[in-house]
This record gives C-alpha cells, structure tokens and sequence, in this order.
C-alpha cells in the first residue's frame, strides 16, 4: 500500500512512465484498494471509461463517398477508353479524311478525279440497288390502291343518298 | 496514398480524434463534425501523406489545430456551448448527482484546454510526452509541467469534493 501511494503522488507530481501508470491503472481497477486511497478510484475509472467513445457517425459518411469517388473514376476511366477506342477507328477506318487520300481495296488513289467517279460509280450502284428493292413495295402499294377502288364508290353512294334526302325535304 | 491505404491507416485514428477533439471542444456533436471535417480534408490530400514520417503525430496535431480554428471561430461569433461545463455543486445537485465520475469528467473538462488536451492524451490515450511534445508543438518539458498542473487540479478538486460531501453527511 505504501509503495501505491508513493506511486500515486509520483503521479500527481506528473513523474510517472507510461509504465508505471498502468500499475496505478491496474491497481485501482483490481477492486482491492485501500480506503485512504479509494477516493481516486473514480479517477481512474473516468479514464478507463473514457477510451471507449468512438467516432462512429462521420466514419461511415467518409467511406462511402471514398466508394462514390472510387466509382466515379471507374466511370470516368471507362469512358474515356470508349471515346479513345472510337476515335482511334474511326481513323483507322477514314484515312483519307485526315490524309487526303483515298484506300480502295487496299490500295492508295490520291487522283482526286477518279476518287470522285469512283465514288459517283458506286453511289449510282447503290441507288440500283435501292430501286430494285423498293419495286416490290412499289407493286404492294399498286394492289393496295386496287383493293380500295370499290370503298370510292361507296362514298359515290353516301353523295347520292344525300342529295336525295334533300329532295324529300324540299318536297315536303 | 491509395483508399486502401487511406482505410487502413487513417480512419482507424478516427476515434482518437474524436477523443481529443471532443476534449478540446467539450461538445460530442461538434466533434464529431471537426472528425468529419478532418478526414475529409486528410482525404483531399492524401497523395501528400505518404510523405509524412510520423502519421499519427502529424494528424493528431491537424485534429488538434482545426479543433482550436473552430473554437477560435466560434468565440468570434458566441460563447463555446459545451455539454459538460464544469459548476460549483448546488444542494440539489449535491443530493441528486452523487456521481463522482461525472463529477470528475466535469472538473477535466474546465481546465485550459492545453491542460485538459494532455491530460486525456497521456492518461487516456497513453502517449508517451515526445508524441504529445509533437501534437501540441511544445517542449516534453512543458508538457510535463502541464501534466504535473492538471493532475494537481484534478487532485485538489477531488478532495474539496470530497470534503463537501463528508459535510453534507454530518449535517
């Protein structure tokens, strides 16, 4: 007991080791203190008690805006690869838009003239084409027309109705 | 720093934070905004923080200083509200609040703030004086001095307390 009240004024004097406070610590939290000295058990009992309080609120704030973050530079990353990726083809794809040349089956044409016939050319085949597909469409609409020629003479029918309805009227 | 990293190393503090900053500001709610505040800003400039030799040292002391900047604001503005302002006993309290572990957090709580920062930081948190040398910018000589101050407060307020209720009982 002698020896802990020693301690405990070393204490107070602020002398102690880390060491040493922990004696005093475990002293006082055994329960087995002596009533000339129980009066400083609460002491450090505030202590002991004290270094239970958590932050525990701002924690969880702070760890999911770290995975919004996170999330947005994924995002920011993918999309940013898709825009290269699509650059980088159509460029791959459209050389002579930044060259000022044309590839036609693999080989270089920089004649200007015969780029533009060759274009001309091709575009022609693809109103050829066009043309022929739309020629059943073309037929489709024809009999359409057809099969609607019968519903004109029924609105011929409701004029002749209508006229004759006024007949009567007048008559009468 | 990496939000692994960042996970690993900075938010585990975050109780001790919360701990000095709550002995600092005397108010549970305003520290733990003054956590929050921190970790974000540690967060903003983590790439920084790999540089930093002693991370714990270095972030207490941040705690510390945004704690003092809110104080300092706050003064400007009104009085600090503290939820555990320290008062001389009235009969009321004194028939009711026989809680002397209250009592004692209330007396650690109205010493200066340097006083009350060190002790907590060594008799709460078991710094050695060099870390808390570090956080509060001072000398290990002056915070042993501080450290002898406060607990001597802390031990005459104890007793007084002490006397008066072994008065209360007599009457």
């Amino acid at each position: 007991m002698e020896i802990m009240n020693e301690l405990l004024e070393k204490y107070f004097r602020g002398e102690t080791s880390v060491d040493e406070e922990t004696e005093l610590k475990q002293y006082f939290k055994s329960g087995n203190v002596s009533s000339e000295l129980k009066i400083y058990s609460s002491l450090f009992e505030v202590f002991d008690s004290e270094i239970n309080e958590k932050a525990n609120k701002p924690l969880i704030k702070v760890i999911q805006n770290q995975r919004k973050q996170k999330r947005i530079w994924i995002r920011t990353f993918a999309y940013t690869g898709i825009a290269a990726s699509l650059t980088l083809l159509l460029f791959l794809k459209f050389p002579f838009q930044v060259d000022n040349y044309a590839v036609v089956s693999g080989n270089k044409i920089e004649d200007t003239e015969f780029a533009e016939k060759y274009v001309e050319k091709k575009l022609n085949h693809v109103k050829d084409m066009l043309n022929k597909s739309m020629t059943p469409m073309n037929d489709s609409f024809e009999n359409l027309r057809k099969d609607l020629r019968p519903m004109n003479k029924l609105i011929n029918v409701k004029v002749k109705m209508d006229e004759l309805q006024n007949l009567i009227q007048i008559k009468k | 720093m990496d939000s692994n990293q960042f996970n690993h190393l900075v938010i585990p503090l975050s109780d001790k934070f919360f701990r000095l900053a709550k002995s600092i500001l005397c108010n549970g709610e305003l520290a733990q905004d003054a956590v929050q505040d921190l970790i974000v800003k540690l967060w903003e400039k983590r790439d920084n923080l790999n540089e930093v030799e002693n991370l714990h040292g270095f972030t207490m002391r941040a705690m510390r200083n945004l704690c003092l900047d809110i104080i300092r604001k706050r003064k400007d503005e009104t009085e600090l509200q503290t939820d555990m302002e320290y008062s001389e006993l009235n009969p009321y309290q004194q028939t009711e609040q026989k809680d002397l572990i209250f009592r004692i957090k209330q007396m650690i709580n109205n010493l200066p703030e340097l006083q009350r920062t060190i002790i907590r930081m060594r008799d709460v948190e078991g710094l050695d004086l060099d870390e808390i040398a570090f956080i509060t910018s001072l000398t290990e000589n002056a915070v042993s001095v501080n450290l002898s101050r406060a607990r001597q407060k802390i031990r005459e307020r104890i007793l007084n307390e002490n006397r008066k209720v072994e008065e209360m009982q007599w009457k």
